[in-house]
């Protein structure tokens, strides 16, 4: 797990294929440049001594393979001093400036080009970017330029020319070179398989674990947004509760208030049914009294009826005597009239009679006045007795009216009786529900000022909790504050990977 | 018909008089005239007399022809009373029972009192009067038998 | 020379008659009728006296008796409820009524007055009453009693 934790280590690196075993790579550059020093060393020699070649060539070979030695320990130390890029660019630059000197004096301008043309640039294609292939195409390009301006100057000659150099030789270079590229090519390759197969592998386990990881960050993106909602949420609610607390607190406050008013009023209703039962309780007396007066009342009412009937009865009684006075009077009146009329007959006669009748024509008018007196006398009793019977009549009239009244007046006290009796029930019933009050209103009163301690309670509690509640919301404020934090940070993730 | 009462009628007219009520009205009849004073009843009518005849009544075995004053002098009727009298009037041969509502008394007119009839009076009832008296602050009026005779002999 | 006075009843008054041995007094009721001529087979006249003397006198008895007077020609027979005394009276308990009435009377049915002691009893004259009722049905034919 070192090359993960050296990837996880090179994340953030840009250029991330090139530089993955660049290391590696040079070390066995280096190593390979080693080898073609020492084959080129062999083949010198085996010049040298089998094939009798002049010694520029040997000097020239030499050279190139001090240069390839020097090229790969320089190139190994970079890789030992970790510094790749610098080794690496070193490497390259080095060894195509080797071989592209050594080509030329080897070859000339006739020499083998082709290779000396390809072989960096495919190196370079194999090691590096295609920047570098590019950038040495082009420094190949103009070194054979420069070298070609410089050949027909004549400032510098190769070493060989290509018709001097037999056919062998160019074949051995060629094959060389040629060898060295496929040596390089299959180190490049394997590598790089071996590589891409870690590649794959690492990629996977990236892929794995950026899908985990974009999970998580879409969870923790998630949650963090939940977490912002739920805690805006949290923050209002907090915020409500707060205010709520304090509305709470303030309620509480009234309606303690009111429960002390009520509690009050409890105790002025206690003392008004006191007063109450007291009321009733001197009524229910009073009221016992008012009935003994009732019974007496009926009892006296029974008493007038008696003597009314009585009085009616009497007055009737004298009614029919001055009706028989009446009939008397009558007779009086008829005797009188007739007296009269045998009076003034009798002066008649007197007066037919002449001298004669003088003295009885006295007699008869005397007879006549006392007719006229009885008559007179008669019709006084009569208009006496006229009214002593109206009297009668008016004082049976008035007794039947009294006796009436009396009637009516005994129902009333009887009916008063009754009422009596209804209101000392109720008198009786007033105390008992006033008393019921008073007890009521006790309790009431008791409750109310638990209630009112209870109130104090709620108050107290109400205003703590709308302490906390601003806590609450200040952390929620907080929590907030936290969450969208969260949610840019998770929110970046995806972008990068 | 005009009653003048002259001097020598009014000496006449001075006597005894009975006064009596003919409804509201007070009437006398010279004294020396009545017979007796009958209490009222029911007299026998007789079919085909005339309204001022009601009947007859038996007074002691005398017939007694009754007249209606009221119908002769235009008087409002009365129902008979306990005061109701006849008065049997004797004169001319003739026997009457004047329907009288009450009789008050035997009167004395002097001369003086003797006064003529007023001129506005109903000449029906003029014709049966001689004159008028005032007797205790009241207007007598004087009943005139022979003219009542001829009347009754006559009409109505 | 004494007469004998007859007196009857209708349903409001009572009367005399003085008794004549021809004029019939004849029950009817029952099975006795009377018919519409005399026992000389002469027609009969029926009247009402009471109705006849007072307008307002109206029996209603079922048996009636009846004076039949009879005239030259006919009978005339006046109807009373009842014919109940008969009295022989001295000629001073019949008197004729007073001429000042009697003149002022327009026909002759009353002769006079009984009286008995103190009461008055009109006495008719039955032929005078048969006549004027001849001469009242017979007038259109101009006959005469």
């Amino acid at each position: 797990m070192d090359q993960f934790s050296m990837l996880n280590k090179d994340l953030s690196d840009t250029d991330q294929r090139s530089a993955f075993n660049r290391s590696e790579l040079l070390r066995v550059s280096a190593l390979a440049l080693l080898g073609i020093a020492g084959v080129t060393l062999v083949i010198v020699l085996i010049l040298y001594f089998v094939i009798q070649l002049a010694w520029p060539l040997l000097l020239t070979m030499l050279i190139i393979i001090l240069g390839a030695a020097a090229i790969a320990g320089a190139t190994l130390l970079m890789v030992r001093t970790k510094r790749e890029n610098w080794g690496i660019s070193l490497f390259l630059y080095g060894f195509i400036a080797l071989i592209v000197i050594a080509n030329y004096f080897l070859g000339g301008l006739h020499g083998p080009i082709w290779p000396v043309l390809i072989f960096p640039v495919v190196t370079a294609g194999l090691l590096s970017t295609a920047r570098d292939s590019v950038r040495l195409a082009v420094i190949v390009l103009l070194f054979y330029i420069t070298f070609s301006i410089l050949e027909l100057n004549g400032i510098i000659t190769p070493v060989f020319d290509v018709s001097m150099i037999p056919n062998l030789l160019h074949m051995l270079i060629f094959v060389a070179l040629v060898m060295l590229l496929a040596v390089v090519t299959w180190q490049s390759s394997r590598s790089l398989s071996e590589a891409l197969a870690r590649v794959q592998e690492q990629a996977e386990a990236l892929l794995h674990f950026n899908e985990m990881m974009m999970e998580k960050n879409i969870q923790q993106v998630e949650l963090g947004s939940e977490l912002s909602v739920a805690a805006a949420q949290m923050q209002l609610a907090s915020q409500q509760q707060a205010s709520g607390a304090t509305e709470q607190a303030s309620a509480v406050s009234e309606v303690s208030t009111t429960i002390e008013e009520l509690g009050s009023t409890a105790q002025q209703i206690a003392q008004s049914s006191e007063l109450v039962a007291d009321a009733a309780q001197q009524t229910l007396m009073n009221l016992s009294m008012g009935q003994d007066a009732v019974d007496e009342a009926i009892r006296a009412m029974d008493r007038i009826n008696q003597r009314v009937q009585d009085i009616s009865a009497r007055v009737l009684a004298l009614g029919e005597r001055s009706q028989q006075i009446g009939e008397i009077i009558d007779l009086i009146d008829d005797i009188s009239d007739e007296t009269h009329l045998l009076a003034l007959n009798a002066a008649i006669e007197a007066a037919g009679a002449g001298e004669h009748g003088r003295r009885f024509a006295v007699v008869a008018a005397e007879v006549k006045n006392l007719a006229n007196r009885a008559l007179l006398a008669a019709r006084e009793v009569r208009g006496v007795i006229a009214e002593m019977r109206q009297a009668t009549h008016g004082a049976v009239l008035a007794a039947e009216q009294g006796a009436k009244e009396v009637e009516q007046g005994t129902a009333l006290s009887q009916r008063a009786g009754q009422i009596m009796d209804t209101i000392v029930m109720m008198a009786e019933r007033t105390a008992q529900s006033a008393a019921e009050i008073s007890l009521a209103t006790a309790q009431q009163q008791s409750a109310s000022e638990q209630v009112v301690e209870t109130m104090r309670d709620i108050a107290n509690v109400a205003r703590q909790s709308a302490a906390g509640a601003r806590q609450t919301a200040e952390s929620a404020a907080l929590l907030t504050g936290i969450a969208s934090r969260l949610h840019g940070i998770t929110q970046s993730y995806p972008e990068s990977s | 018909m005009s009653v003048a009462v002259s001097e020598s009628n009014t000496h006449q007219l001075a006597g005894t008089w009975l006064l009596m009520r003919l409804s509201t009205e007070l009437y006398a009849l010279p004294g020396p005239a009545v017979r007796e004073l009958i209490r009222y009843r029911a007299p026998v009518p007789v079919p085909g007399a005339p309204p001022s005849l009601p009947g007859l009544i038996n007074q002691r075995g005398a017939i007694l022809t009754v007249v209606n004053m009221h119908v002769l002098l235009g008087l409002e009727q009365t129902v008979p009373s306990r005061t109701s009298r006849y008065v049997y009037v004797h004169h001319e041969e003739t026997d009457l029972a004047l329907i009288a509502d009450s009789v008050i008394d035997l009167i004395d007119i002097a001369a003086d009192q003797v006064q003529a009839l007023p001129t506005s009076l109903d000449p029906v009832r003029a014709q049966l009067l001689e004159a008028v008296v005032h007797h205790e602050d009241q207007i007598v009026a004087l009943l005139d038998l022979d003219a009542l005779l001829r009347v009754l002999r006559e009409a109505l | 020379m004494p007469n004998l006075v007859l007196t009857l009843q209708t349903a409001r008054h009572t009367y005399a008659v003085i008794h004549r041995p021809e004029v019939q007094i004849r029950f009817i009721g029952g099975a006795t009728a009377l018919g519409t001529t005399d026992s000389r087979n002469r027609p009969l006249i029926k009247a009402d006296l009471g109705t006849l003397l007072d307008y307002q006198d109206i029996s209603d008895q079922g048996s009636r008796y009846a004076f039949v007077v009879p005239l030259r020609r006919r009978s005339v027979a006046l109807l009373c409820d009842a014919v109940s005394e008969m009295h022989t009276v001295d000629e001073g308990e019949l008197s004729p009524l007073p001429p000042l009435l009697y003149h002022r009377l327009p026909h002759r049915w009353v002769w006079g007055v009984y009286t008995p002691s103190e009461t008055l009893i009109l006495v008719l004259d039955l032929y005078e009453i048969a006549l004027d009722l001849i001469r009242q049905t017979a007038q259109p034919h101009g006959e005469t009693a």
